[in-house]
């Protein structure tokens, strides 16, 4: 078949034989052995606390910085997985993975899609009031103050209500948003709908992409938040995950005077066994999803 | 409904719903009532995971007709939960909060003046137990305001009113020291013979980098200006009564030197200089450390034991945790004082007076005899019998796992060490050894052979403008640089001398000076 004069060159999908024989060049072993170094230095901390969250505690004390387990025991799992408080703020974080994404979900995308609509009295009012918010924060005292008369005082909702928007995220969405042809709204006007059919049938569908990846940044902010809990939530049952997680690991650490704590316990190995308990799952999830990080930030960034 | 006005429907409510919430106002401190019970939120660090609702609040609750609202602090964030719950007006009625803070004087100060804070009743007679609480409290004139007292403060130990000094000292290889030919009979040691101990012990450890012959705990390093220096914090006083710097006397400098050439001998843990939380407990504990600097309450003296006779049950744990005794270059003992400064039980202010009244029953019926026991023990019959006037549990093993409410308030005015004696889970063996060193130890300050340093009262208490400004950092930027002189990094004293000398140390102690005329 005769090619166009405006046809982009044929692009080979697999690197040329050429290529191919000079993969393992000097400066590929160079770059292989720094990037070999950099993620031994990533992976091995996870190996490490891993090894101690196994390790009984005569192994650990002797030997703090293991490199393979010398003696094997699974008491510290046994005791996590007797906790009653990190079972509860499992629960409590589920909660906030998925109503508080969903919730933080639907006020971004309706904000990001309403200001990234051309013309409307006050929209670039509204849309500087939201800016300043992520250069200045009114101050802790004063969002004490708001909770406080929102009555959220050691309610779940304190840690969802709060973050409806997220300004960062929601000017991906809008960006995204402005970056989808007008021409789509024009038809579909043309073609009888209205504005929240527009929004639903014709932009929401192709926001698809953006969409997973800002569900994405709530869901792991959601997953890691602990603040709101420890200034507002006093009920333990009430405690996310990461707070639970954090006072395990504060309390256990140290040799805290006063605190009612068993002298049985091997701290270290139940800290460890705890962080594993709380970052398996996101461990599951995050290698499947991580791609929308990357290009969720680079399409959102399109239009500034 | 057509979907378009579903959604603009959802959409309302969902902004509505928060201009309703923000109606409401919790901030109203009337008394209200539950039935004829009157409802009292407490906020303590010691409930740990206790938020009530068992057998033992009911039974509080209905004898006080009270309604407790339990919940607790977690040590990590204390200071900011209440600082939050303060600035924001939503503290509870009674709270608990830390005095660690070396520059409290001020903010406390400024709690009672501000009307955070309601003062005690002037009149405490109703409350003898209370009474006898305070009036067994070292320094209890400190804390107080025109006269108030704002808070009940915890008690360090009511049963021994004498101890007037910290359990802040050594433990040691008794065992390792026998081997080694430098054990001295009743584990009392001279300086000199302090030095030679840590001498063999060095020696014993030579080829190991990652053993050393003594580690102080992390706020304690280094342990050996004890013996030196009159004050644990940034204040002494001179032979004129003047108030100096404890940090530049020549008393401190000398343990300091002394500090750096242990340092330098390589006695002292080497990687002491960056060790974490508990990193020393955990050397000690591994068999890597000759003697421990701690502070030994109780709880952490019967966890170095227990974790010794979990780990090694081979070795003899009362030679292996034996507490050591040792003199300074003066021929004394040394030892922090213990003041009331741990922590404190405070009452909001806008609470009424019957609310502290009753809440002041409940602390006073705990602190009794009565109070104690259901508080150690539980409840006659259900979880002890008397046989032969001695409560006696039913099931032990069952016991420990078993929480009980009036434990943990009765924690809100003493920090548990008083009711030791009661306690049927105390280890005695540690309880015995720890007792037994505290009377020696005051047998000693009764012979004049031991010496208590510690920060003034009045100066300690003392709210100046500079003083508050300024103490604070003065005191952390001079325990780093202690630490730096130590290990080298700071290479002279002049070097040490001029880093102190950035903080306004003279401004301040003019102002302390003036103030205590």
């Amino acid at each position: 078949m005769k090619r166009s004069r405006f046809e982009l060159p044929y692009l080979p999908l697999r690197p040329s034989r050429k290529s191919a024989n000079h993969r393992f060049g000097r400066l590929d072993i160079v770059l292989f052995i720094v990037l070999l170094i950099y993620g031994i230095l990533i992976i091995f901390p996870f190996y490490n606390a891993f090894l101690i969250s196994i390790s009984p505690e005569h192994v650990y004390n002797e030997t703090p910085l293991l490199l393979w387990p010398k003696e094997l025991t699974f008491a510290s799992y046994s005791s996590v997985f007797a906790n009653k408080n990190l079972w509860s703020g499992f629960r409590i974080t589920m909660i906030l993975l998925t109503v508080g994404t969903i919730y933080q979900m639907f006020f971004t995308i309706i904000t990001g899609y309403a200001l990234s609509r051309s013309k409307w009295f006050g929209k670039n009012f509204l849309m500087n009031m939201i800016l300043v918010t992520m250069f200045f924060g009114g101050g802790l005292i004063p969002y004490y103050y708001l909770i406080t008369n929102l009555n959220l005082h050691d309610k779940i909702w304190v840690m969802i209500i709060p973050g409806a928007i997220d300004t960062f995220n929601m000017l991906l969405m809008r960006n995204y948003f402005q970056s989808l042809p007008k021409e789509l709204e024009e038809s579909a006007r043309i073609d009888g709908a209205n504005d929240i059919q527009i929004f639903v049938k014709v932009y929401l569908p192709l926001a698809l992409p953006m969409i997973a990846t800002v569900g994405l940044f709530f869901a792991v902010g959601n997953w890691n938040s602990w603040y709101n809990a420890m200034l507002f939530v006093k009920t333990p049952s009430l405690w996310p995950l990461q707070f639970v997680l954090r006072n395990l690991i504060i309390t256990g650490a140290s040799n805290i005077e006063g605190t009612i704590t068993s002298p049985d316990t091997y701290s270290q190995g139940l800290v460890m066994a705890s962080i594993f308990f709380t970052i398996v799952p996101m461990m599951c999830f995050y290698p499947f999803l991580q791609r929308f990080f990357v290009k969720g930030i680079v399409v959102g960034a399109i239009k500034g | 409904m057509k979907k378009n006005h579903f959604l603009t429907l959802l959409s309302l409510v969902t902004l509505v719903i928060p201009l309703f919430l923000s109606s409401c106002d919790p901030s109203d401190k009337r008394d209200e009532y539950d039935g004829d019970k009157l409802i009292v939120s407490l906020r303590n660090l010691y409930f740990d995971s206790y938020s009530g609702g068992d057998n033992y609040t009911d039974f509080i609750e209905d004898k006080f007709k009270l309604k407790l609202n339990l919940s607790n602090y977690s040590w990590a964030d204390w200071t900011t939960q209440v600082n939050g719950a303060i600035n924001g007006n939503n503290v509870e009625d009674v709270f608990h909060f830390n005095l660690d803070s070396y520059n409290f004087a001020s903010t406390y100060e400024y709690w009672a003046q501000g009307e955070v804070i309601k003062a005690l009743p002037s009149d405490l007679s109703n409350w003898p137990n209370i009474v006898s609480l305070l009036e067994n409290t070292s320094n209890i004139d400190a804390l107080k305001i025109d006269g108030k007292l704002y808070g009940i403060p915890i008690a360090k130990n009511i049963d021994r009113p004498e101890t007037t000094f910290a359990p802040f000292t050594y433990v040691y290889r008794r065992d390792w020291a026998k081997n080694l030919n430098v054990y001295q009979e009743g584990d009392v040691y001279t300086w000199q013979q302090f030095n030679a101990l840590l001498h063999a012990l060095n020696l014993h450890f030579k080829n190991d980098a990652s053993s050393a012959a003594i580690g102080d705990v992390e706020w304690g390093f280094p342990s050996i200006t004890n013996f030196y220096k009159d004050s644990p914090h940034c204040f002494t006083k001179d032979d004129e009564g003047k108030v100096i710097s404890n940090f530049h006397s020549s008393k401190y400098i000398e343990g300091l030197n002394k500090a750096k050439e242990f340092v330098g001998n390589q006695h002292y843990y080497q990687n002491q200089y960056s060790s974490k939380d508990g990193e020393m407990n955990k050397r000690y504990a591994a068999q890597k450390l000759g003697v421990l600097y701690e502070n030994l309450s109780y709880s952490n003296y019967n966890k170095l034991r227990t974790d010794y006779i979990r780990n090694y049950p081979n070795v003899d744990v009362d030679e292996a945790t034996a507490i050591l005794k040792v003199k300074g270059p003066d021929g004394k003992f040394a030892l922090e004082g213990a003041e009331n400064w741990f922590s404190m039980t405070f009452f909001d202010a806008d609470i009424s007076d019957l609310k502290q009244a009753k809440v002041l029953d409940l602390i006073n019926w705990l602190l009794g005899e009565e109070g104690t026991q259901f508080a150690m023990y539980g409840i006659e019959g259900y979880d002890y019998d008397l046989i032969n006037d001695e409560p006696v549990l039913k099931d032990k093993d069952e016991y420990k796992t078993k929480m009980n409410g009036a434990k943990y308030l009765r924690y809100m005015a003493t920090l548990g060490y008083d009711t030791l004696h009661y306690d049927p889970l105390v280890n005695i063996d540690s309880l015995n050894l720890l007792n037994n060193w505290t009377d020696e130890m005051s047998d000693a300050l009764e012979a004049n052979e031991l010496r208590i340093f510690e920060e003034e009262p009045q100066i300690r208490w003392l709210s100046s403008p500079l003083k508050n400004q300024h103490s604070g950092r003065m005191l952390s930027n001079a325990n780093a640089y202690v630490t730096q002189y130590a290990f080298n990094s700071l290479t002279s004293i002049d070097a040490y001398v001029a880093k102190l000398n950035i903080d306004p140390w003279e401004s301040v102690l003019n102002e302390i000076n003036g103030a205590l005329k």
